[in-house]
């Protein structure tokens, strides 16, 4: 696929300020504090509903974005690994960088104060109209594997899992909620014993 | 059965020859891998298929404290020279004369949505520009763009740019008539023509409907077009060339006064010959027509674009188009309706989105609706929104403006409420269009390989703090047109603003502060009528406040309804310079490191990232005390500009390009004379023959313009020569004091 992302969403938006996470961003770059090839911090804050602040990377990009009028911690992955040749498993790796990241900033000892995020919801998109457009046909032959990989990480029952848009222009996606959810640090733990094992 | 891939997706709906063309370039990708082609030649060719690079993609990044690799999987491979395959790069969309459709929006909102980071940004050349695509993904991008016929092809690159126009051309109360089917045919001729493939470097053409507005701002462009009518009716253009901003700004000359539309096109190709035959090719730094023009002056080329005509064999699509061109290039899709809505009903905010976003058309009772883009920058979904109102509303057309924005043309007025609100509802209906909200900004450090100073962070700064008293500012300041630029490559238009800024920087101790050089009194109107000039240098995080001070003396001192310019010419740059003073001071370090940092960017400033490194290095007093008096000698050049005394202002640009060049040479040489000759020659062998003075990009540029300026002194320098002269000094004073970061941050600087 050309690009698949998720994203949480914050517990409380006025615990975010766009400002503070540049600098942290920044950090990560200098720190490596998150997988992958980090490039350069851009900043979008001006734009309404809009990315918000972007930390590029080669193989994917993190954020925290605003698209959804409400800020949520998005990793999107740009390239394909040549190890993940299923679907379900590159839903599973995406899901779990968005997983890491989240936590990594939720951890940040930013003077601003701590942020949370909330676990019960998931939205996870894929933006490749060659491969996966946005049909009812498609979103019901995904959607299992998007469920499959919400249930193997977070080893609980997806409650619904709904298609986001029915307009074809736009990506296609899933927003998944989970009954009884376990917290962002337990999900962590989770999938970082999994990668050892 | 589906297509696995965009190019058996699409085909049949490419344009032929577009998507031949693509093909080729996706197999030289092959070739390059194989390295079968050359890294200059594969640049060359990338770029002029409009993938440009971008900042970092030489494989290195500064964090602040230290440079880091950054280690891309591709190893070795290169897309150019120093340029890491794998490093993240711009693409440039051409959109002639900024004309849209909605087709054409949500294809390139699909395309930044799945190559780019989802942002589409306007540029102040009415192109669209998506960042961080890897060069692997450009020829799908290519593809889908193809398929709707849109093309990057010549966006960059040594050829004919984007040809721009003026927004409101068919529906402005002042155009002689509509410009966009003949800038739409000039680009349809020129795309690709055999005469425009041997430039020495980019050609920008421009069109204007009138003299008077700033829509075209044609006298900046290598090539300039005002749509005129002759005293028979006829329609034609009057011709300027020769114009440009870049590093040292020139004002087109008239070509000709009246060129018959039958004209346009024959006269451009023998412009075109005649730039390829005789224009610089070596020093590019010289290459762009205007160098050219200078040179010969306009009536000897003038005489060589009409000898050059004479010998051109004829070409049906000369005139072809003519009779093509419709009554009315663009239509409305519905009819025009009062607005009849009570006060009580309107949407809230609907009035003051008005009073700035709106300009009634000379059609009755249709309206053009500004979209102020912040920064220029629009989402994918945003576009998508845009493209179901512009279907609904307007029919298919919406246009990019050099200030950054869109346009939605033939609005009824009865829809303009409804509009507001639809608007409001993607994140599009911010007010303030055309003000000094309306700030315009290169790229500058986010993204720009040649950015010094963050443009983009200091416009995002002024605009949070704008925004939060917009409301209580008086209307002259309202008015104000403020433009900046990450470097002195003018790309933000800074010397046509009222307010303008250019990046720069200064050593201080051992750490180097971003500045930005404050340019006072351009004019936008009238097509960008004349430049301003600088006014001095100042640090960065002290511009919002150079900004109050200037707007509050403004308003505090103009006479009647004098404007911003008049007033900054009849205070004097004197008079400028001394106001600026007080905020050239740099605090100390420990006082105040934040001066030590750019705006929305934590790390502690550095040009290393422009390609040389820095450490901690001793400043060279002797230097910075000689480079300081070459900058004054400088400034009183500008005086004796401003006085009307040219010779003088010429002679003392000179002396102080003398001045800093001693300032250098004594970093090596403690003996050095005052003797012009001593100091060029000694220079010459120490700094420019030796490439110590040369920087990644410009190169021996700067250092080219003293040697030009005292070997050739003028004769009797006018009044565009002087100003030319002092540009070239401030570029050379700004170039001793890189030069000298550089070598005393160098273990081989300083001392040898």
């Amino acid at each position: 696929m050309q690009r698949i992302s998720a994203k949480l969403y914050v517990e409380d938006s006025s615990a975010v300020t766009p400002t503070a996470i540049i600098p942290v961003f920044h950090r990560w770059i200098s720190d490596g504090a998150v997988e992958g090839l980090l490039i350069d911090v851009a900043d979008y804050k001006h734009v309404p509903e809009g990315p918000g602040i972007m930390l590029i990377g080669h193989e994917g990009d993190y954020s925290v974005e605003y698209t959804d009028g409400v800020p949520a911690f998005r990793y999107e992955r740009k390239r394909d690994r040549p190890s993940e040749s299923e679907l379900r498993e590159q839903i599973h790796q995406v899901l779990r960088l968005t997983l890491i990241g989240a936590n990594t900033l939720a951890e940040n000892p930013d003077p601003h104060g701590p942020i949370g995020f909330r676990t019960d919801e998931v939205v996870v998109s894929i933006a490749d109209r060659l491969r996966a457009p946005n049909t009812a046909e498609n979103f019901e032959s995904i959607k299992h594997e998007v469920e499959a990989a919400v249930a193997e990480i977070y080893g609980a029952v997806v409650e619904t899992i709904e298609r986001i848009s029915e307009d074809a222009r736009v990506p296609l996606g899933f927003r998944v909620r989970i009954d009884k959810a376990p917290a962002l640090k337990e999900l962590v733990g989770r999938v970082q014993t999994a990668a050892a094992s | 059965m589906s297509a696995s891939n965009w190019k058996d997706a699409l085909q049949g709906l490419m344009p032929d020859k577009l998507a031949h063309e693509i093909d080729i370039f996706q197999a030289q990708f092959e070739l390059k891998r194989q390295g079968k082609i050359e890294d200059k030649v594969f640049a060359e060719t990338r770029l002029r298929r409009g993938a440009y690079g971008q900042r970092y993609d030489n494989g290195q990044r500064h964090d602040g404290k230290q440079t880091r690799p950054l280690n891309f999987p591709c190893g070795d491979l290169t897309k150019g020279p120093d340029t890491v395959w794998d490093a993240p790069g711009m693409v440039r969309i051409k959109i002639p004369y900024g004309g849209m459709t909605p087709d054409r929006l949500e294809v390139m909102a699909d395309c930044a949505e799945e190559y780019s980071d989802g942002i589409l940004h306007v540029t102040t050349r009415q192109d669209i520009q998506l960042h961080f695509v890897h060069i692997d993904d450009t020829p799908d991008m290519m593809r889908r763009l193809a398929s709707v016929n849109i093309t990057t092809r010549e966006a960059c690159g040594n050829s004919i740019r984007n040809i721009t126009g003026c927004p409101l051309a068919g529906v402005c109360k002042t155009e002689s008539f509509d410009i966009s089917p003949y800038a739409k045919a000039m680009m349809e001729f020129l795309l690709g023509h055999p005469d425009v493939q041997d430039f020495g470097r980019k050609f920008k053409p421009a069109f204007s409907g009138c003299d008077d507005e700033a829509c075209g701002l044609v006298w900046m462009h290598d090539a300039g077009y005002v749509a005129k009518v002759n005293a028979e009716g006829q329609r034609g253009f009057k011709v300027v060339v020769g114009g440009g901003l870049g590093a040292v700004p020139h004002q087109a000359k008239v070509l000709s006064e009246f060129t018959p539309a039958e004209e346009l096109l024959p006269q451009i190709q023998a412009i075109s010959r005649v730039f390829a035959r005789l224009g610089e090719k070596k020093n590019r730094n010289r290459a762009r027509i205007k160098f050219l023009v200078a040179k010969l002056g306009i009536d000897e080329f003038r005489r060589l674009v009409e000898e050059e005509r004479k010998t051109l064999p004829h070409d049906d699509r000369w005139t072809a188009f003519l009779k093509d061109i419709p009554d009315h290039f663009t239509k409305p899709l519905k009819d025009a309706v009062e607005l009849t809505i009570s006060a009580k009903d309107k949407p809230e905010g609907f009035d003051e989105w008005a009073s700035t976003n709106l300009y009634k058309q000379r059609q009755d009772g249709y309206y053009v609706v500004t979209i102020a883009l912040p920064l220029g920058d629009f989402t994918s979904q945003q576009a998508r929104g845009l493209a179901d109102v512009v279907r609904k509303y307007v029919g298919e057309d919406v246009r990019t403006t050099v200030e950054q924005n869109l346009v939605l043309r033939w609005v009824s007025e009865a829809d303009l409420p409804k509009i507001y609100n639809e608007l409001q509802a993607i994140g599009l209906a911010q007010g303030g269009a055309n003000t000094i909200l309306d700030l315009v900004a290169c790229p500058g450090t986010d993204t720009c390989k040649l950015g010094i100073a963050a443009s983009r962070g200091l416009a995002g700064e002024l605009r949070t703090r704008l925004l939060g008293k917009y409301g209580e500012l008086p209307e002259p300041i309202k008015k104000l047109h403020i433009k900046m630029s990450g470097c002195f490559n003018s790309c933000g238009q800074h010397h046509v603003a009222d307010i303008g800024f250019y990046g720069n920087s200064r050593k201080i101790g051992n750490h180097t502060v971003p500045h930005f050089q404050v340019v006072l009194g351009g004019q936008w109107e009238h097509n960008a009528g004349s430049y301003g000039l600088a006014c001095g240098s100042v640090p960065s995080k002290a511009i919002p406040a150079v900004i109050d001070m200037l707007t509050e003396g403004y308003l505090k001192n103009r006479q009647d309804d004098e404007r911003f310019g008049a007033y900054i010419d009849r205070l004097g740059k004197k008079q400028v310079r001394e106001l600026l003073k007080p905020f050239m001071e740099v605090p100390d370090y420990t006082e105040d490191p934040s001066y030590y940092t750019d705006w929305g960017d934590p790390r502690e400033f550095t040009i290393g990232d422009m390609g040389v490194g820095e450490c901690a290095g001793e400043i060279v007093s002797v230097f910075s005390m000689e480079a300081s008096k070459a900058e004054s000698i400088a400034f009183d050049a500008q005086i004796e500009l401003e006085e009307g005394s040219f010779a003088k202002a010429d002679e003392l640009a000179y002396k102080a390009m003398v001045k800093a060049a001693q300032a250098l040479v004594r970093t090596q040489f403690q003996d050095i004379t005052d003797d012009p000759d001593d100091i060029v020659a000694q220079f010459r062998s120490r700094f420019y023959d030796t490439e110590l003075f040369f920087d990644k990009y410009a190169k021996g540029k700067f250092a080219e313009m003293l040697f030009n300026r005292h070997d050739n002194p003028p004769a009797s320098p006018d009044k565009d020569q002087a100003h030319h002269q002092i540009e070239e000094a401030q570029l050379f004073i700004e170039a001793c004091y890189a030069c000298d970061m550089r070598l005393s941050a160098s273990p081989i600087g300083g001392g040898v």
